[in-house]
């Protein structure tokens, strides 16, 4: 029964193969997600994340396995338009899913298409536009908009759908840092007030914001953990072309050096109460 | 010897309608012969109009811009120009058109009247200047990886032999080693060919590791400029930017507040281990388990 277990979606050995290549980019992947939860997503280029937020949003079928989102198999057809309702993606490129001229008419596109009454699109727009702090700006034409406010913007389109997980594919790649903090606080909040968050990214500093970090590599998934004990593993990451984070870099390189240091340590904080015990 | 000169600069996007925007004002930036120069600032604060006066795909509204001693409003000059400053846009894999990787990095050289035992030289050299096997370039663009395939469009530009580099966000979407490579051959060939490169960035981590100058933009507006070392620790003016410090100087600052001082700043996280091991060593209490 949907909307039962705290389990929200399940990938059950899934693979997948692009048509006509012999290769899978995903093979036998068993991973969960649980209601409310925030998980990043980090791997090399080519190690099937893209792949993995299509085949999680139902925009790809497993060639292999299954996918059960809120109990429901993203491979049957009856419940596709279900679960396109209940996860929502996020591109890389804002513009490329802005479709409207205002932006409060670019939220409501969604729930319109629903058919859904007009006085509930209202609504829904009102608190999409709200959840990601656009309310100010909703009668501005989208391309005004800076970088992080469009990308707000889509996620606020996908938020008046009523998601229960979004899935954004490297949303900060084309921001500046301000853009950039703007959408991971939105993210934080969204996870925070039930909705599960799925972020693939390529910054480890903004990944170790996770409640969960899972590592794609070599066709499967190499760790699914915490930030903490994820960003320890800087020789597993070294090998897949990434790094920790800055403060797990510091801690390694210090370590290097031949000082030990408690483990998980990788994010500033942490960092400086440790510096602080040794140095005061 | 200054390379490119800009004075006076500003920039008016639609002048005269109700759109117009004032993108650059009044900048004034020298960019001298061979040096590693960043150019950070947030979205929308002009790098890329800054970028594109460079080698005259933009003309100034007022002021004027040099590069190697000629104006570029100077149309004779235009051509040599375009020659002279290669601009590697951002995702510039997205331009690459040709069925195979030498197709694609020859055209640039082709179209310079190259003839075709000079146009083969340099797409092998230019190859290996950014770490590319010589067999790619057989290959099919759509098979590589997105970090090689952002090689091989910046080869495009390299085997024209540019003097003056500029590259728009050249790392952006790749994953931390592929980033890193690109960069590292960037500075590599810019100190053994004496190229002048200019890093168009909003992270400040990477012109802390390659830059010799930074410069950021704010709004149009030229905020700061000077030695790496001493725009990244200029926080204050950082923020009000839109752009955040490498984090070896925000740890700096944290642990100064905190009555911790190192004895120099550092940029990068290396230098922070250096320092902070050197601390740590001769106050004694890291040697042997600290917990």
């Amino acid at each position: 029964m949907p909307g039962q277990s705290n389990l929200l979606i399940e990938l059950q050995s899934v693979s997948y193969a692009y048509p006509g290549s012999q290769f899978p980019v995903l093979q036998d992947i068993c991973l969960c997600v649980g209601r409310a939860e925030f998980i990043s997503v980090i791997g090399p280029n080519g190690s099937g994340k893209s792949t993995l937020a299509r085949i999680i949003s139902g925009l790809l079928l497993p060639t292999g396995g299954r996918v059960l989102v809120d109990g429901m198999d993203t491979g049957t057809p009856k419940t596709r338009k279900d679960i396109r309702r209940r996860v929502g993606l996020v591109l890389q490129n804002p513009d490329n899913q802005l479709v409207a001229a205002v932006v409060e008419e670019d939220v409501a596109f969604g729930p319109e298409n629903l058919c859904l009454p007009s006085a509930e699109v209202r609504r829904r727009v009102e608190d999409a536009l709200n959840a990601v702090g656009l309310s100010q700006v909703r009668g501005r034409p989208p391309h005004m908009l800076s970088g992080g406010e469009k990308q707000r913007l889509a996620i606020a389109g996908l938020l008046a759908l009523c998601p229960l997980c979004v899935v954004l594919d490297e949303p900060t790649s084309m921001l500046d840092p301000v853009g950039r903090q703007e959408v991971l606080q939105v993210l934080r909040h969204l996870s925070d007030s039930g909705t599960a968050v799925i972020l693939i990214t390529h910054h480890m500093d903004e990944a170790a914001g996770a409640d969960r970090v899972w590592v794609l590599g070599k066709g499967g998934v190499l760790a699914d953990d915490e930030p903490a004990a994820v960003f320890s593993r800087v020789k597993l990451l070294h090998e897949l072309g990434l790094t920790s984070t800055s403060a797990g870099d510091l801690a390694y390189r210090l370590s290097e050096r031949g000082l030990e240091l408690p483990t998980g340590i990788v994010i500033m904080e942490d960092m400086i109460k440790y510096l602080c015990r040794v140095l005061k | 010897m200054p390379c490119i000169e800009v004075e006076g600069l500003t920039h008016v996007y639609f002048p005269g309608i109700p759109l117009e925007t004032v993108a650059l004002r009044d900048i004034e930036l020298t960019v001298y012969d061979g040096e590693f120069i960043a150019l950070a600032g947030a979205a929308g604060s002009g790098k890329s109009t800054l970028a594109q006066h460079l080698n005259g795909l933009l003309l100034p509204t007022a002021g004027c811009v040099r590069v190697l001693g000629r104006d570029i409003t100077d149309k004779e000059y235009r051509q040599q120009l375009w020659r002279q400053v290669g601009l590697v846009f951002q995702f510039p894999e997205r331009q690459i058109f040709s069925p195979t990787v030498f197709e694609d990095i020859a055209f640039g050289p082709r179209n310079m009247g190259w003839d075709s035992i000079t146009v083969n030289k340099r797409v092998k050299e230019t190859l290996a200047l950014v770490g590319l096997p010589e067999e790619i370039q057989d290959e099919d663009p759509r098979t590589l990886s997105g970090g090689m395939l952002r090689r091989v469009a910046i080869c495009g530009v390299l085997a024209m032999r540019p003097q003056v580099l500029i590259m728009d966000e050249p790392g952006a979407g790749l994953e931390p080693a592929a980033r890193q490579l690109i960069l590292t051959s960037i500075k590599e060939i810019q100190s053994q060919q004496g190229i002048t490169v200019i890093l168009i960035t909003h992270h400040l981590e990477d012109a802390a590791v390659f830059a010799d100058r930074v410069a950021v933009l704010h709004q149009g507006e030229l905020l700061s400029v000077g030695k790496t070392g001493e725009v990244l620790s200029q926080t204050r003016i950082l923020h009000k930017a839109g752009l955040k410090a490498p984090f070896a100087v925000e740890l700096a600052q944290r642990l100064n507040e905190l009555g911790i001082k190192l004895p120099t700043m550092p940029l990068t996280v290396e230098e922070a281990a250096r320092l902070l091991y050197g601390l740590i060593k001769t106050t004694g209490a890291g040697s042997g388990g600290v917990q």
